[in-house]
């Protein structure tokens, strides 16, 4: 009996263990996309984060950018952006919603970056 | 006699239907094809002979092979052909940015003297005498041929001309590690670093909607003023617009001038500007010091720049 029930105890210890019920932190890691409309014709873009600390933005099968990113809590910073003056850096929030992100401009000097990040709201890619 | 003549008749009109009838059916039904018909008709020239297609060389990425290229009696042009292909994100056409868009460059080289050296009117006039242009026109366009729907159907054709089917490509939008060697992600990174490349070259096609001066302006041997001649500003003296990098192995030779011959020779350049021109006047200052590139980087910058080929060209 006293086997069985340590036996029990140990199943459940395991159980609770398993990553399944584990909270699981949202990670900007993956793709994700935005899908909209240009000019009347359907647009895609997929932003690819990589683990070792670059993204990738395509759209029409091009790349349209390649730049660092690092995460720190609910905030990104952003830099290598063409568009920007060497060595700028942009930090935005990140709001997590399910399968879907929204980043929120928090200080950054470069308006492009600005224009194109500001507000962005991205899908995960479900593969 | 009477039966040869009977005959002769026969096969003359057999002849005129086969001939009619494969014009027809070949008439473009869209404005693309219609514009790629244009682009490899001489009818555009005043020679009959030169169409946008003889140095727009399909085969190499629809630039040409020649610093200079020829025009109608060999008159030679003033500036390097640049590749027609991947327009679609530019913002001015030409060196020296002088048209806005892909409708109003389309006819400049038609009436250039140096090129096709047709007025567009004749060229207009030409297209209206055609019955083939006729039903083509007003297939599409509703409208017999005109300077706009000329315009319109060159540029439908070149702005079919995207490549985006390049072992880069691949490596990127597929996330295929092995698309590319370890050499073209080293000088994809370089390109994106210390080599600098990246701030004038970035975005979809590797351009960008500036205009800078990399030194090959000097007011002597080197006396092309660029931009400035169409601002009249002297502060544009010397700039040249940022073109787009793709398939950038096949249009050779480069820059506005056509000085250099190779990929290798531009890396040289950019590594070290006043070892080949001394005395630039305005010469932007990304390229103030020299890059101090290894000979590896160079290979490796070499090897991203060729993975920018499209494997339809590569493969003609």
């Amino acid at each position: 009996m006293k086997k069985l029930l340590y036996g029990i105890l140990m199943l459940l210890a395991a159980a609770c263990n398993t990553p399944s019920n584990q909270e699981t932190e949202p990670t900007i890691l993956g793709e994700w996309d935005i899908h909209d409309t240009y000019e009347g014709k359907p647009w895609t873009l997929l932003a690819r984060f990589k683990p070792d600390g670059t993204v990738d933005a395509m759209a029409n099968g091009k790349l349209v950018i390649s730049q660092k990113f690092a995460v720190s809590g609910d905030t990104i910073y952003f830099s290598g952006d063409p568009n920007c003056a060497p060595n700028s850096v942009g930090s935005y929030k990140l709001t997590y919603f399910g399968d879907s992100l929204k980043i929120n401009l928090i200080d950054d000097t470069c308006s492009v970056r600005i224009m194109n990040t500001d507000k962005v709201r991205f899908g995960r890619v479900k593969k | 006699m009477k039966y040869l003549l009977i005959i002769v008749l026969i096969c003359g009109m057999l002849g005129a239907h086969f001939l009619y009838r494969n014009r027809t059916s070949a008439v473009p039904e869209d404005e693309i094809s219609l514009g790629k018909t244009l682009f490899f008709d001489p009818l555009l020239s005043s020679s009959k002979k030169i169409s946008c297609a003889s140095c727009h060389k399909p085969a190499f990425a629809f630039a040409d092979t020649s610093a200079l290229s020829l025009g109608v009696f060999n008159r030679k042009g003033v500036r390097n052909t640049p590749s027609a292909m991947n327009v679609n994100n530019a913002a001015f056409f030409f060196w020296d940015g002088r048209a806005a868009s892909l409708e109003e460059q389309a006819l400049i080289p038609i009436a250039n003297p140096d090129e096709m050296n047709l007025p567009v009117d004749s060229a207009v006039h030409r297209l209206q005498q055609s019955g083939f242009y006729q039903a083509a026109f007003r297939n599409i366009y509703k409208e017999q041929p005109s300077a706009k729907t000329l315009s319109r159907a060159l540029a439908a054709f070149q702005q079919s001309l995207e490549t985006s089917d390049t072992p880069f490509d691949d490596w990127k939008m597929n996330d295929n590690q092995q698309a590319v060697s370890e050499s073209v992600k080293r000088g994809f990174a370089l390109f994106n670093g210390s080599a600098n490349c990246v701030r004038c070259h970035f975005g979809p096609d590797f351009s960008n909607l500036e205009f800078r001066n990399i030194g090959l302006f000097n007011g002597k041997d080197l006396n092309d003023s660029g931009r400035a001649g169409i601002t009249k500003k002297t502060t544009d003296l010397g700039k040249f617009k940022i073109g787009p990098l793709r398939n950038i192995a096949l249009t050779a030779p480069y820059m506005h001038n056509g000085m250099f011959k190779t990929l290798r020779e531009v890396i040289d350049y950019y590594d070290d500007p006043d070892k080949i021109v001394p005395d630039p006047i305005n010469r932007d200052s990304l390229l103030a010091k020299p890059l101090n590139l290894s000979e590896r980087d160079k290979q490796d910058l070499e090897n991203f720049l060729k993975s920018l080929t499209s494997r339809s060209l590569t493969n003609l």
